[in-house]
């Protein structure tokens, strides 16, 4: 069974769904839009002819649509909008078309042509989502529609024996477009299409559940940036000195996850004296510092400037959370930092060998001289290709050998869906410069690895992807435990 | 005196071209029941609202009525 489908998801714009996704996108004035599901995108339909199109390459007579459709303008008028046409090549069969008033009609060749069949009452309400599963059969005598709506298991709608081989001599599809007839908003998401030669089973309202790496499992490409520096402030304003037997911490948000490799310092002047600098959890109440998390080796006498602080235990920081740096020294210090200081956790502590375990109780002021404190961190590889939406060059991994691969585990789900239907994987990949070089995507389910097709690259990023209607493992429909252990990543083929 | 004139001189340096394979992001579609193995009818609250006239009917004549006086 063929089946191709997108979530829309983890696109940055509408266009990069054409980038060897779709075989074709028109952009028009379609656009992204917050999606039927929280953190998800959805398509923005507002006008335009066959604004995406896409070839299976496979002559079937039976084709399920599951579509997710919201009508933003008001349930008046006959206005004919979104349609979904199913051509032989590059001529139409048929056409499924969302009215305005809220019927769905089915033409025959092209959204002008002869009403097949008229599904009144399919959309009931305005900014509502209404999930819809539709079978069209094509053939010239036994075609036929069906509709399902919301999940329901039985026929919202069936057209009984219509003629559905509206463009060509041949009783089947190959291609699916979607456009919009005239200038009509309206929503859709989740957008799965399957084919068959002679039946597809009905899945009911499902979705796609977008699912990003969460970790390293194994891992070969390189880092880019091979390295993240985050500080409380790059300001260098002001200076102030600040007494010995202090810890004073401020807060740092990890730009990525990863490993902190080292703590820094920004000294007016060299000290004779000792210091030494560690990292503490924002569980201190109000998201003040908390426990120790990991401490830093000593310097003696550092010297004027940005001191680095080696920290070793390979402690993982997590991006978007904060952490309280401190400094700790044995004698007065002069900072560099903003002006008017920064929000500051003073703990007094006389200076020893090791940090204290908890710095809850700290004072929470401005200080002088502070605001430098800063973390290096190394990130995972898994951190640099999991952002919600793509960021191109910002941030990627890479690699040359040829049959090198990334393997990563994807992140957990709130809730277990009762059925999995596919798994699709994607990536999204381009070659560096000048010089054949070739990708895939892999996915690999207990010892059994599956790859796409090895496919040579363009210097622009795009996506490559395969989709696997059953585990790999077994060869049996998909369980939500077994996706859940699934790792992915991508390899150099060539 | 006939000078030599050059008018362009360079080096060609032959090289392999060795471009990288550059993954900016990774993910993994999951297409599924948008219904869960623990999507359960939730009932937080139910009573019956029962909607009747204002007016309370009259005291039959005859009753027998006895207040306290605390």
């Amino acid at each position: 069974m063929f089946v191709f489908g997108d979530s829309y998801d983890c696109y940055a714009t509408l266009s990069d769904a054409g980038a060897g996704y779709w075989d074709s996108l028109t952009l028009g004035t379609n656009s992204l839009v917050a999606g039927r599901f929280a953190g998800g995108q959805a398509v923005n339909s507002a006008s335009g002819t066959g604004f995406m199109t896409k070839t299976s390459g496979v002559n079937d007579a039976v084709h399920h649509v599951s579509i997710a459709f919201r009508q933003t303008q008001a349930l008046t008028g006959t206005t004919s909008g979104l349609y979904l046409q199913l051509q032989e090549t590059a001529t139409g069969q048929v056409c499924i078309i969302f009215r305005s008033d809220g019927t769905i009609l089915l033409t025959s060749g092209t959204t002008g042509g002869t009403t097949l069949a008229t599904y009144a009452g399919a959309v009931t309400a305005q900014n509502t989502w209404f999930q819809f599963e539709f079978e069209v059969v094509i053939n010239n005598t036994t075609g036929r529609f069906r509709a399902r709506k919301n999940g329901n298991t039985v026929d919202d709608f069936d057209s009984g024996n219509v003629n559905t081989r509206g463009g060509t001599a041949n009783n089947y599809a190959n291609k699916l477009v979607i456009g919009s007839v005239l200038s009509y908003t309206a929503n859709f998401d989740d957008l799965l299409w399957r084919s068959d030669a002679s039946s597809v089973p009905w899945v009911g309202d499902i979705r796609a559940y977008t699912r990003m790496p969460a970790s390293d499992a194994a891992v070969q490409f390189a880092r880019s940036p091979a390295s993240y520096f985050a500080q409380t402030s790059a300001s260098t304003t002001g200076t102030a000195a600040a007494s010995a037997n202090n810890l004073r911490a401020t807060s740092v948000t990890s730009p990525q996850t990863g490993t902190l490799v080292s703590l820094s310092f920004n000294f007016f002047a060299g000290i004779t004296g000792r210091a030494k600098m560690a990292v503490y959890d924002a569980s201190g109440g109000g998201g003040l510092a908390g426990n120790l998390l990991a401490s830093s080796v000593e310097l003696t006498n550092p010297g004027v400037g940005v001191n680095v602080f080696t920290v070793s235990g390979g402690l993982t920081v997590t991006r978007g959370t904060v952490y309280w740096v401190a400094l700790w020294s044995d004698v007065s210090i002069t900072g560099i930092g903003p002006t008017s200081g920064s929000i500051t956790n003073t703990f007094a502590a006389s200076y020893t060998t090791s940090f204290p375990a908890s710095m809850v109780g700290a004072s929470n002021t401005s200080v002088g001289g502070m605001g430098s404190q800063g973390m290096n961190i190394t990130p995972t590889n898994a951190t640099l290709i999991n952002e919600t939406l793509q960021d191109g060059a910002t941030s990627y991994v890479y690699d040359a050998t040829v049959n090198d691969a990334d393997f990563y585990t994807i992140a957990a789900l709130a809730s277990t869906p009762a059925t999995v239907v596919a798994v699709t994987t994607r990536g999204f990949i381009q070659k560096s410069d000048a010089g054949t070089r070739g990708a895939a995507v892999q996915l690999k389910s207990g010892a059994t690895t599956v790859t796409s097709t090895p496919t040579l690259l363009s210097s622009s990023f795009g996506w490559l992807w395969r989709t696997d209607l059953t585990d790999p493992a077994t060869g049996a429909a998909w369980t939500a435990a077994a996706v859940n252990n699934v790792t992915i990543g991508p390899k150099v083929t060539a | 005196m006939t000078d030599v004139r050059l008018t362009q001189q360079l080096v060609e340096e032959w090289a392999g071209a060795n471009p990288d394979v550059r993954a900016t992001q990774v993910s993994l579609e999951m297409w599924a029941s948008v219904q869960t193995v623990s999507g359960q009818v939730v009932v937080s609250q139910m009573l019956v609202e029962e909607w009747a006239s204002v007016d309370v009917p009259a005291v039959p004549s005859g009753d027998i009525r006895v207040m306290v006086l605390a």
